[in-house]
């Protein structure tokens, strides 16, 4: 009975005396930690970006009136996980004239650019690797670097296409970082912190309390010109000209096989996220939910919602009964469950990651319905709309935020 | 211990990265070494926890301005001939006795400094967005007031320039889309 006294004390014995206590030391053991981490966020975003890309073919697949991937699993849910085993093990071909260590070096430089912003998205009011007293610049300086790769990728090709794609993404980017920036601002007035921990928080209240609510109509101006410029940051159609697959075969991954354009591939969608995350963070409250009884009307909009996700799962699972497709009803009442579960468990992660969702399906569906602009429209509109629009808004916006305090 | 091997790592690198910039052939990877050199002093400049100015390097320097190189010189396109065109000549003799010079003085410089003032720590909040941003509107409140005019002339002196050219040219009209 003696025995776990024992063993305490041994261990107490081999902390104090034995040489790698003093390795294991806090400096260290943070440090650890903070690997430990960073592995479980890359976990995370790898995840993330590979449904990304099956949300992507599946939403491409029915707005054209097609089924995008049916075979890999339940509704071709698998396809990304296919896709990435067969990209791994095909031959990794870099062309005979190309600037070798740069065209090797430039596609996990345009990962890192979207993975290390993930560092100070708030997920929840824990979940968060670091809450920078700047996470604001943090992440617009990072997602900046991606554009370095993306010219890197283009250059070392030694190919007309990437070099076209990458001046293309460079004068692109280099634009509208100026009405992304400027969209920002407002925000930060009316929260008085880069933190984004602090910006969530300002958002405490219910919906109406969001930023994208407050001092109409400059807040929602500056959410569009932010959502429009990170369409155009994320080199997103309608400004996908770095990697129009009509004009320049592939853009600056034409070059790239196998794991490597996996990784530009990755790099986009988590990207994409990324900006989706940011603007969700910035103007619709984060990861707080939206409570909607704040808005007085004694719990309707909550019923509501509870009757269509309702009515939707009836409609799923008596059409799967009549199909005798009885996997599949199993398939989707573990989804709904989980789901379930999440908003029970971890509320703030579920808000978060609806809101981010549901912007996400709206970059989905202005690829899937608008065409690509010009170069010289694209620069019009930066120039000549965006940029004097948010110029306009941040002047607005401090005129208002002078009245009301 | 752990940040005097981040340190080490970053100033090894940020030395380096820097020697290349100089040394190397071709004009792009110079460029790169340069965004890896100013990454490296953002590292720095992180470790003596003035983050604004870290996120600033990388914001201003690696991300946008480098960029602008990286642009102009994709698009002079220099050939290997043109890279490393001409010899040992006056110019460049005149050139290394500049530098050699100005090393010299940095040297002086730099001995002075030590010898004379120990280095003091910063002031609280020093390279802090709250620090440079109090400094920017109060103290230095006219430079930079002054600077953002020469910097807006800069901007409508280029643009006059080029339109002029343009103008001659012809080439300032727009594409005309057939319909």
């Amino acid at each position: 009975m003696n025995d776990s006294y024992g063993v305490r004390h041994l261990q107490k014995h081999i902390w104090e005396n034995h040489a790698f206590s003093h390795i294991f030391n806090a400096d260290f053991l943070g440090f650890a930690l903070m690997v430990i981490a960073g592995v479980a966020l890359l976990t995370f975003v790898l995840v993330y970006g590979m449904v990304a890309v099956w949300a992507e073919r599946k939403v491409a697949g029915h707005i054209q009136d097609r089924l995008g991937p049916m075979r890999v699993g339940w509704h071709g849910w698998l396809q990304s996980l296919a896709d990435g085993v067969k990209l791994m093990l095909k031959e990794d071909i870099i062309p005979t004239m190309a600037d070798k260590p740069l065209f090797i070096l430039a596609p996990p430089l345009v990962f890192l650019a979207a993975f290390t912003a993930y560092a100070v998205l708030p997920f929840s009011s824990r979940a968060q690797l670091a809450d920078l007293d700047i996470g604001v610049l943090y992440i617009t300086a990072v997602t900046s670097l991606g554009v370095v790769g993306i010219i890197m990728a283009g250059w070392a090709s030694n190919s007309k296409w990437p070099l076209y794609g990458a001046m293309r993404s460079a004068a692109l980017v280099v634009s509208y970082g100026v009405p992304l920036g400027l969209s920002m601002l407002p925000v930060l007035m009316l929260s008085g912190s880069l933190s984004l921990q602090e910006i969530v928080g300002n958002q405490g209240g219910g919906i109406l309390h969001w930023n994208l609510f407050q001092a109409f109509p400059f807040m929602p101006l500056a959410f569009l010109v932010f959502f429009i410029s990170s369409l155009a940051e994320t080199n997103r159609v309608p400004f996908d000209i770095a990697e129009a697959e009509s004009e320049l075969v592939g853009g600056y991954h034409t070059e790239y096989s196998g794991i490597n354009f996996s990784l530009f591939f990755i790099a986009e969608y988590s990207a994409m996220l990324l900006s989706c995350g940011v603007a969700a963070t910035l103007f619709l409250g984060g990861y707080l939910p939206p409570a909607f009884r704040t808005l007085g009307m004694m719990g309707l909009p909550r019923l509501l919602a509870w009757l269509a996700l309702g009515l939707f799962l009836l409609w799923r699972f008596t059409s799967f009964w009549e199909r005798r497709q009885f996997s599949e009803a199993l398939f989707f009442a573990v989804l709904t469950l989980a789901g379930l579960l999440l908003w029970r468990t971890f509320p703030h992660l579920f808000w978060f990651l609806t809101k981010t969702g549901v912007l996400f399906l709206v970059m989905l569906w202005l690829r899937w319905t608008l065409p690509r602009l010009r170069i010289d429209q694209m620069m019009y509109m930066c120039w000549k709309v965006l940029t004097p629009l948010a110029f306009v808004n941040l002047f607005g916006t401090s005129l208002w935020w002078m009245w009301a305090n | 211990m752990l940040t005097a091997i981040v340190f080490y790592i970053l100033a090894t690198l940020c030395v380096v990265t820097a020697v290349l910039t100089v040394t190397l052939a071709n004009p792009v990877t110079c460029a790169l070494s340069l965004i890896a050199c100013l990454m490296c002093l953002a590292g720095l400049f992180a470790q003596l926890s003035a983050g604004y100015v870290a996120i600033l390097q990388v914001l201003v320097y690696a991300g946008a301005i480098m960029v602008l190189f990286l642009f102009v010189v994709m698009l002079l396109n220099l050939t290997r001939e043109e890279a490393d065109e001409g010899t040992f000549g006056t110019a460049r003799a005149l050139t290394s006795l500049v530098c050699v010079a100005f090393l010299l003085d940095l040297y002086v410089f730099v001995d002075a400094a030590v010898g004379t003032r120990d280095f003091t720590e910063a002031l609280e909040g020093f390279g802090s967005l709250a620090g440079v941003g109090e400094a920017l509107f109060s103290r230095y409140l006219v430079p930079f007031e002054v600077i953002s005019l020469l910097l807006t002339a800069a901007v409508v002196g280029v643009v006059a320039i080029t339109r002029r050219q343009l103008s001659v040219s012809k080439a300032s009209e727009p594409l005309k889309v057939a319909r």
